[in-house]
């Protein structure tokens, strides 16, 4: 603890300080979700449609996940370098099968009659889409999000190895130089930033399904 | 000039595919070559990462068994078990990792194992208890109304029922097993993960990419025969068609792994 | 207010032998309720579902005040039509306001403009705004969650109501009760209802208009008193009860029975009455008979013998219809 509680160690003009590393952290991950976010929404809404794609999409994207993660870093070396695309890219590639997933069953337990009743009511297709099918299907993208942002931030930590500073920075630090401090610190603070997101989008989890308890019409 | 255009982009695409597969090739030669080199001991690596992933694949399975059949049947330690283990998976492995370090103040072999067993119980605990209280009590009534014995409802009904949900735990944890060995080499755990991180300290790319493609073909072949072996011990009338979503209040639908294709 | 009518209308599935709706041509007169009755699988909810075009007919068209369907924009079309189902429907991640308020909000109307309106609707279908407003679908039981339906679908103040067995899964006693309502709301609102039903009571109850479906073909079109009075086939019959004595005094009207009026009239009774309250009257009175009144003018009067001698026409008209004879003897002594 004596490493987190040395006030040294918070200077933010210091690149390598606690806060320093733990934005660089969250920015990893923010923008490797968000990123994942942008190609799997229409990937997903586009093997919700055309279901023959889908088996091969999710496939692909499985074995992806099952590469190592190391691997594929060291994989990419040879052509990005020790650039912040070689942990980027990974960390966007790992997120693909759990968001499409979640994203097509979100869409697909959606009752069809609801979806029905919002067409006879005169909905066009946007409508649709936006008005009933992702505000129901929302509970279910939001688990999926939360499983893709806690293993983001525990890949992430890997970084360091392939020359991107984030958290894993303390722990890759504490190793190398044999320092338990450094490495206690980076240990505390990585699980702490991922229990904190697990929590976050939990509640936000739970504030989303208000009102509805399943995606399926309330029984008359 | 049509005709030609289309020639030039007809030698183009000839040049850079002959560019491409040049370096294809001296990479595949270097890597044979590195393989090759007794000093770079690669059947001692490839021992070594075997060992780092089937022993704790062992010991995951042995404890999260036992402990999955203890607590199955009492709700209260299945509920906080199952809780605990699931808030367990939050954690990043290479924390798991660096608390073992930490807390066996010794790096190498013996915490790496103790790591990974760590990491690959939750997935088997988890299934575990879901199969077994997974198994619907009408069908071990109607085994026992048709007259089956005890063994015979224990051997005909429960465990078909439960095989297929622990195997996919087994595969689940053999995954993130395999795919955290090359993390443990980086903390000294031996392995392919040697040569990955020597790799990218040397620079040394061949070196590199033996490591990655080693551990990668590893993992996918894991992923196959035990996708395989679930599919073999799972009754034909229980196959999903597709695979299942994370259900909104698991961080894993219990019966699958993530990497279900 | 409009009128619709259906010409010709025919819809064929590619895979399906005979057609789901086969040449079918009647008129729903403007702020009528019309009953579409039949068995499942009879093509009275495909014929539903083509008027708000969820499905387009193969051929034939439909026309809403002379202008056919499929000259209008689907989604425009389905925004002045409103449309309640059996499952209700409701939105789940809504709010009972926010459900009622759908079709204006896509129609770009903000929650300001449309808070009295939705208020209005609440209380036309018997929900307490205050209570209900905030409250989700789930947290309704089944009778008040349609109710919630039948506000949505007239929160545009559609002149045309879709209904496609909506009280087909609540109980028997919130099925009469949101009847009564539903013909309640009509009478302020006069909409032009196409109604879905399986059941004869309910197509009895509800309808000015019964539109009999079979195996996709119009069976028969009429009131509900030309259905029993003069039901097209054997199907009907039977789907209607024709033969059924206490059916007919409870549907037709007491001119039915009409007789020129005498001396003995010693009440009264209004032109619109049934003849089963007629007849329970007669029956206290011990003989004599009941004036027939409307708008204060004596239209004549009936008689236990005149209301015989309407129910024997009545089955002379059913018999000839269908060569049977056999019923009709143990009826008579409960008129006698």
């Amino acid at each position: 603890m004596s490493y987190i509680l040395d006030g040294y160690n918070w200077d933010l003009t210091d690149p390598g300080s606690i806060p320093n590393l733990l934005i660089a952290h969250i920015s990893i991950t923010f923008v490797s979700v968000l990123i994942g976010l942008a190609i799997a929404f229409p990937l997903a809404f586009l093997v919700a449609r055309f279901k023959h794609l889908y088996l091969p999409t999710v496939t692909t994207a499985g074995i992806l996940y099952t590469i190592p993660s190391l691997a594929l870093f060291a994989l990419l070396i040879p052509f990005t370098a020790f650039s912040q695309a070689t942990v980027l890219i990974p960390l966007v590639i790992y997120t693909q099968v759990v968001l499409i997933r979640n994203i097509v069953a979100g869409i697909r337990a959606v009752d069809p009659q609801l979806v029905e009743v919002g067409r006879a009511m005169g909905m066009n297709s946007w409508q649709l889409q936006w008005r009933v099918v992702l505000p129901l299907a929302m509970p279910v993208i939001i688990a999926g999000i939360r499983v893709v942002t806690v293993t983001t931030i525990g890949i992430a930590t890997l970084a360091p190895w392939v020359g991107t500073e984030d958290l894993g920075t303390l722990m890759y630090q504490g190793f190398n130089f044999a320092r338990s401090d450094m490495e206690a610190a980076g240990t505390i603070l990585v699980i702490a930033l991922a229990v904190a997101a697990d929590l976050l989008l939990l509640g936000v989890q739970a504030a989303l399904s208000r009102g509805q308890r399943v995606n399926a019409l309330s029984e008359a | 000039m049509h005709f030609l255009k289309h020639r030039a982009a007809r030698e183009l695409a000839a040049s850079l595919i002959r560019v491409v597969k040049e370096i294809e090739w001296t990479m595949i030669a270097k890597m044979l070559q590195f393989i090759g080199d007794p000093t770079n001991t690669f059947w001692q690596h490839t021992i070594d990462t075997l060992k780092l992933s089937i022993v704790p694949i062992i010991l995951a399975l042995l404890i999260g068994l036992s402990l999955g059949v203890l607590v199955a049947r009492r709700p209260v330690a299945a509920f906080i078990s199952a809780n605990l283990t699931g808030l367990m998976r939050a954690v990043p492995t290479l924390a798991v990792l660096f608390i073992m370090i930490l807390y066996f103040n010794q790096i190498g072999f013996l915490p790496s194992v103790v790591a990974l067993t760590v990491l690959g119980i939750p997935p088997i605990l988890l299934n575990t208890i879901a199969g077994l209280r997974g198994v619907d009590p009408s069908a071990i009534e109607a085994g026992q109304g048709m007259g089956m014995t005890q063994q015979q409802v224990l051997f005909r009904v429960q465990i078909p029922l439960v095989l297929p949900v622990i195997a996919a735990g087994v595969r689940t944890a053999s995954v993130q097993i395999i795919a955290t060995v090359p993390i443990a080499g980086l903390i000294g755990g031996g392995g392919y993960g040697d040569y990955i991180l020597a790799g990218i300290n040397l620079l040394n790319i061949p070196q590199l990419l033996v490591g990655a493609v080693g551990i990668a073909l590893l993992a996918l072949l894991a992923e196959f025969a035990l996708a395989a072996l679930q599919r073999a011990v799972t009754p034909a009338g229980l196959r999903a068609t597709e695979p299942a979503a994370i259900a909104p209040s698991a961080r894993r639908s219990p019966v699958g792994s993530l990497a279900d294709v | 207010m409009a009128t619709i009518e259906f010409v010709d209308v025919t819809k064929e599935y590619p895979n399906a032998k005979t057609p789901a709706v086969d040449n079918v041509s009647f008129t729903v007169h403007e702020g009528a309720i019309c009953m579409l009755l039949g068995t499942s699988g009879s093509g009275k909810t495909t014929l539903l579902r083509m008027v708000n075009r969820l499905i387009d007919p193969t051929s034939g068209e439909i026309r809403i005040d002379g202008v056919p369907t499929t000259q209008q924009d689907p989604i425009a079309l389905r925004r002045s039509i409103g449309y309640v189902i059996q499952q209700v429907g409701l939105f789940p991640h809504l709010s009972i306001e926010d459900n009622v308020r759908v079709v204006p909000s896509i129609l770009g109307k903000s929650a300001a403009e449309t808070r009295d309106r939705v208020d209005e609707l609440l209380h036309l279908v018997g929900l307490e705004p205050a209570e209900y407003r905030k409250r989700y679908p789930r947290q309704l039981s089944g009778g008040q969650q349609q109710r919630v339906g039948l506000a949505r679908a007239l929160a545009a103040d559609p002149a045309v109501l879709l209904m496609d067995e909506p009280f087909g899964a609540l109980d028997a006693i919130t099925r009469a009760r949101l009847q009564d309502e539903l013909l309640n709301v009509q009478r302020g609102v006069r909409k032009t209802i196409l109604f879905v039903t399986h059941d004869v009571e309910e197509a009895f109850k509800l309808g000015d208009q019964i539109v009999v479906m079979s195996e996709g073909k119009l069976v028969q079109e009429g009131s509900p008193i030309e259905l029993l009075a003069q039901p097209a086939s054997d199907f009907v019959r039977q789907l209607v009860g024709a033969d059924n004595i206490l059916r007919q005094f409870e549907y037709q009207p007491v001119t039915a029975a009409l007789e020129p009026a005498t001396d003995a009239a010693q009440e009264r009774i209004a032109a619109d009455e049934r003849l089963l309250p007629a007849l329970l009257r007669l029956i206290q009175m011990r003989n004599g008979a009941l004036a027939v009144v409307r708008d204060g003018e004596t239209l004549g009067q009936v008689s236990l013998a005149s209301v015989f001698a309407s129910v024997q026409s009545i089955h002379r008209n059913a018999s000839a219809a269908s060569g049977e004879h056999n019923r009709s003897a143990d009826s008579a002594p409960v008129i006698r």
